[in-house]
């Protein structure tokens, strides 16, 4: 049922149109407002099933989930973002994505209310953001575009799923000295 | 012409590091005599440096060929092993390790060591060429003109490696007059034939005054890709005409073995005149023939020159699926010392090099040769294969899910059964999940055993570390392996090597004795050490047996008392004083000395071992030695796990960790200041840590339980309480670590049967966050207090 990955919708002779100037983001919604991923970092999507809980772990963490055999964690932007939380519906998606750690690359989860459209951007189009005060640190926003007059804000995987408790800790495994 | 070198620099690191520890064990087992460990030696480092120069790592060539000009004087008898010789080769063997290392990016080798080392093998070599000069005088008035025979079986890939037989043949005809003789035999018929393959061989008379060295140095580059034998040709010769009756009876399936007896004759009738008989009294009427089978038998009369032995060689392959029976008419009579030298070693240029020192002193070193190729080939008849083991590991994976998918289908089927509308249809399909749940388990374990390697691998450094650390403590000690065919998860052997040394180290160091010491015990000189595996249950076991003084039980009391880990009035029996070295901060050497007391003890080692879900015991008996059992899982991917429940969700504890579960009484449960609290368990009282306030699982309601999971880790017990227990099963173990990270108090997660994630405690993660959150807890307390 839900828990089958759907394909992402990425044309590929749009793709293959995008030129160095032009990057192709996927978007989706959360709380009607429009958020853009570089599409190459989305893996797949899925629909909502349920996680299992890690202990100890800040809301948004909702917990962790089998991708065909690896455990992955899984975010709700909602909860990150400070917006008004809801329960999940059938269009409730978890967008996998594939996320620069580092050392590693690593597979997480993101918790959006729906898919909404993929877009082939110009970039000298898209502008920086602006430092307004919000529950969005303005770290996770590569830029804001315009488009179909409405207003997209396009994150920055790596450093939205690389903050605070993602961090990859680069302790040892158990401080286990060498003789 | 430039080709890209870089493919073939991995694979030639392998095989040189492969060559090295070859080396490394062969020089530990070696003795003067022993003509056939110093060739496999001398083999080792020359196809080092030949590999070594033609990749450009000139430091290395270099190094290796001053090395391996000593091991060629060695083999020629031109000098003398001794134990400081085989310690200087032992230690060059480092050098070029590091060597090599240093060549791809590693630490760069100390090149003091180097040079020290390179400085004293140039040492060696300067005492010998004085002896050497004698030798090359008395050689040189040997040189008359002999006849060589030149057996040259190249293989198959031989051309695909770049060689090219005609110039060896060109380079060979300006040493002396040769004689080529093709042999077409193993040519395939023509659609079956790969061009690029070699399917030819030659017999070659060589009729020259050069030396058998110059010779072989011809062939030199393809030594490995061939099937080389070069001797002088009177020795066979004087085998003598004779005639054989040779008896083929073979059985039915033999064409089944990919043998066809007409090669074998075809063979044959190279070596001399040959005459068959035919016997098909054994044919079945033709309407029971069996077209696949091989009824026939020959009674064959060879007449030839070649000795028995080459004749037999051609059966060699059949000899397992037939009768055979030789029968030489006809004398030979000075064939027997020729023969003897050439029975052992029918292929290998080493033949060559035995022979050369002539008949009357290899008949005596015969059977020393043939005893040991002959353990050799037990060593590498298994076949393998090398795989990347991320490849193996993702086959593990896939078999994991599909377990996972087999138990989901399970369920449904279960659920299926109990409806009544589907009947007879959900019994078969309940037969073909039972069927599929069988299959699914075998594969699990089939490719669990794929990661699995004979604990040998780990074993094998000892011998090295044995007689280095003996030699520096001035100990003699015999070290004797068992079981070392025994097989473990690759991890856990990766993982074992370090805990496994440091034991080693103490015993040598701390339990063994020196020389006088043990005379004046009335032990012998030599000290034993045994390193023993087995397999018990899903456990392998390893025990490091000594026979030295044992430990010391009064010292590790008052230690203990001095250091406050026992006190006066615990009355404790010899084992768990014993027990005691395992705690941390313990090291009762006298001295610190180089080898170990580092402040890094046998704490180490527990937690080390235990990390990886196994155990570490001491047994000990005052002056007759010391016995120390590690246990450990034979596989880290999978392990038993008791499901428990905790609120909502599912965890997992290790079953290997659980000592029994009981439903506590509330007298039992004593609180003490704040919220740790104490359970009174067998007269003893453990700590009570309620895993849902632990974790900050949200509360739920309802009535609960007095459920507890003793549990235990570092020889201490913690008390874990749960809402349910839910059942046991085996789980595969996944990595909480890959795209999230570490979590103290778990050590991974599971998938269970509906697909969904189970995470796996992890018990010194909680003992350890337990007291942390008790630290924290104080803090908040004593600072509202204070205020």
């Amino acid at each position: 049922m839900n828990s089958e990955a759907q394909p992402v919708e990425s044309n590929t002779s749009n793709h293959g149109l995008a030129s160095s100037g032009q990057r192709q983001y996927l978007s989706f919604l959360l709380d009607d407002e429009e958020y853009g991923v570089d599409i190459l970092r989305v893996q797949e999507l899925r629909g909502w099933t349920p996680v299992t809980r890690v202990p100890d772990m800040p809301s948004y963490l909702r917990g962790v989930l089998n991708l065909r055999g690896a455990i992955i964690p899984v975010v709700d932007l909602r909860c990150k973002f400070g917006l008004k939380e809801v329960e999940y519906g059938p269009t409730t998606v978890v967008i996998v994505v594939k996320v620069d750690s580092g050392k590693t690359e690593r597979v997480m989860g993101i918790i959006v209310d729906a898919v909404a459209e993929t877009y082939t951007l110009d970039i000298e189009k898209i502008q920086p953001a602006p430092k307004v005060g919000s529950a969005i640190n303005a770290h996770f926003i590569t830029g804001l575009v315009a488009q179909n007059e409405r207003m997209i804000v396009l994150l920055d995987i790596d450093e939205l799923m690389n903050s605070d408790e993602l961090a990859v800790d680069f302790h040892t495994e158990d401080g286990t000295e060498t003789h | 012409m430039s080709v890209d070198l870089s493919q073939f620099v991995a694979a030639f690191l392998e095989e040189s590091y492969e060559g090295l520890d070859i080396m490394e064990s062969s020089l530990l087992e070696l003795d003067s005599t022993d003509v056939e460990t110093i060739n496999s030696i001398f083999r080792a480092a020359h196809s080092i440096k030949g590999g070594a120069g033609t990749f450009g790592l000139d430091e290395v060539a270099n190094f290796t060929h001053i090395v391996e000009t000593i091991l060629d004087a060695l083999r020629s008898d031109e000098m003398e092993t001794s134990p400081d010789l085989v310690n200087l080769l032992l230690e060059s063997v480092d050098c070029i390790r590091a060597l090599l290392a240093a060549s791809q990016g590693g630490d760069a080798a100390d090149p003091s060591v180097i040079e020290d080392v390179h400085d004293r093998l140039k040492a060696v070599m300067g005492q010998n060429s004085a002896a050497a000069t004698d030798t090359a005088a008395s050689s040189a008035t040997e040189t008359q003109e002999k006849v060589w025979e030149i057996q040259f079986i190249p293989n198959a890939n031989m051309l695909a490696q770049g060689h090219r037989p005609e110039a060896m043949f060109s380079a060979l005809s300006e040493l002396g007059v040769i004689e080529t003789k093709l042999l077409t035999s193993q040519v395939p018929p023509l659609t079956n034939l790969n061009p690029e393959e070699c399917y030819l061989s030659w017999a070659l008379h060589l009729r020259s005054s050069h030396s058998l060295e110059e010779i072989e140095e011809i062939f030199e580059w393809v030594v490995d890709d061939c099937d080389l034998s070069i001797k002088p040709l009177q020795e066979s010769v004087s085998a003598g005409t004779r005639e054989m009756a040779i008896s083929f009876k073979p059985d039915p399936e033999l064409l089944h073995t990919g043998n066809d007896p007409y090669f074998i004759f075809d063979a044959l009738g190279q070596l001399g005149e040959l005459t068959t008989t035919l016997d098909a009294s054994k044919l079945p009427k033709f309407s029971e023939l069996d077209p696949e089978k091989l009824f026939l038998s020959w009674q064959l009369k060879l007449r030839t020159e070649t000795p028995d032995a080459e004749v037999k060689e051609l059966f060699e392959w059949v000899e397992a699926s037939a009768e055979l029976e030789f029968k030489t008419q006809g004398s030979e009579p000075t064939a027997q010392p020729a023969r003897a030298a050439q029975a052992p070693t029918p292929t290998a240029a080493t033949a060559a090099a035995e022979s050369a020192s002539g008949p009357s002193e290899t008949a005596p070193k015969a059977p020393s040769a043939a005893s040991t190729t002959k353990a050799k080939s037990t060593n590498t008849e298994t076949s393998s294969i090398r795989v990347e083991t991320n490849k193996i590991d993702a086959l593990i994976n896939r078999v994991g899910e599909l377990v996972i998918t087999q138990a989901m289908l399970g369920q449904v089927g279960a659920e299926l059964a109990d409806d009544e509308r589907v009947g007879a249809l959900a019994e078969r399909l309940q037969e073909g999940l039972g069927q599929l749940e069988r299959n699914t388990r075998d594969l699990q374990q089939d490719v669990m055993r794929v990661r699995m390697l004979p604990i040998s691998f780990v074993f094998n450094r000892f011998p090295r570390l044995v007689h280095d650390v003996s030699s520096k403590l001035g100990k003699k000690v015999e070290l004797k392996l068992s079981g070392e065919q025994t097989e473990v998860d690759k991890t856990v052997m990766e993982k074992l090597g370090d805990p496994m040394v440091h034991l080693v180290r103490n015993s040598l160091d701390h339990g063994l004795e020196a020389p006088d010491e043990r005379r004046a015990q009335g032990k012998s000189e030599t000290g034993t050490l045994l390193l023993k595996a087995y397999h018990q249950g899903g456990n392998v076991i390893i025990e490091i047996i000594d026979d030295g003084r044992g430990l010391n039980t009064e010292k590790i009391r008052s230690k203990a008392l001095s250091s406050g880990l026992i006190t006066e009035e615990q009355n404790l029996s010899d084992d768990e004083v014993h027990d005691l070295i395992f705690q941390p901060g313990f090291s009762t050497a006298d001295q610190v000395s180089d080898l170990s007391g580092r402040g890094v003890g046998m704490d180490v080692v527990r937690r080390n071992i235990e990390s990886l879900g196994g155990n570490v015991s001491v047994k000990s008996r005052a002056g007759v030695g010391a016995t120390i059992t590690v246990s450990l899982p034979l596989t880290l991917a999978i392990m038993d796990g008791q499901l428990v429940r905790l609120g909502g969700d599912t965890y997992i504890i290790p079953l290997v960790s659980i000592v029994e579960t009981i439903q506590a009484s509330d007298k039992t449960m004593s609180a003490i200041g704040g919220e740790r609290r104490l359970l009174h368990y067998r007269d003893e009282y453990i700590a009570l840590i309620d895993l849902k306030t632990l974790f900050n699982l949200p509360p739920v309601e309802g009535v609960g339980s007095n459920l507890v999971a003793i549990v235990e880790h570092s020889g201490s017990k913690l008390a874990l309480k749960v809402d349910e227990l839910l059942g046991q099963q085996q789980v595969v173990i996944k990595s909480l670590e890959v795209n999230f990270k570490r979590v103290e108090g778990l050590s991974g997660a599971t998938i269970l049967g509906d697909g969904s994630v189970a995470l796996i405690l992890d018990i010194a993660g909680i003992d350890k966050r337990s007291h942390n959150q008790q630290i924290l807890a104080d803090e908040i307390f004593s600072s509202l207090s204070t205020h």
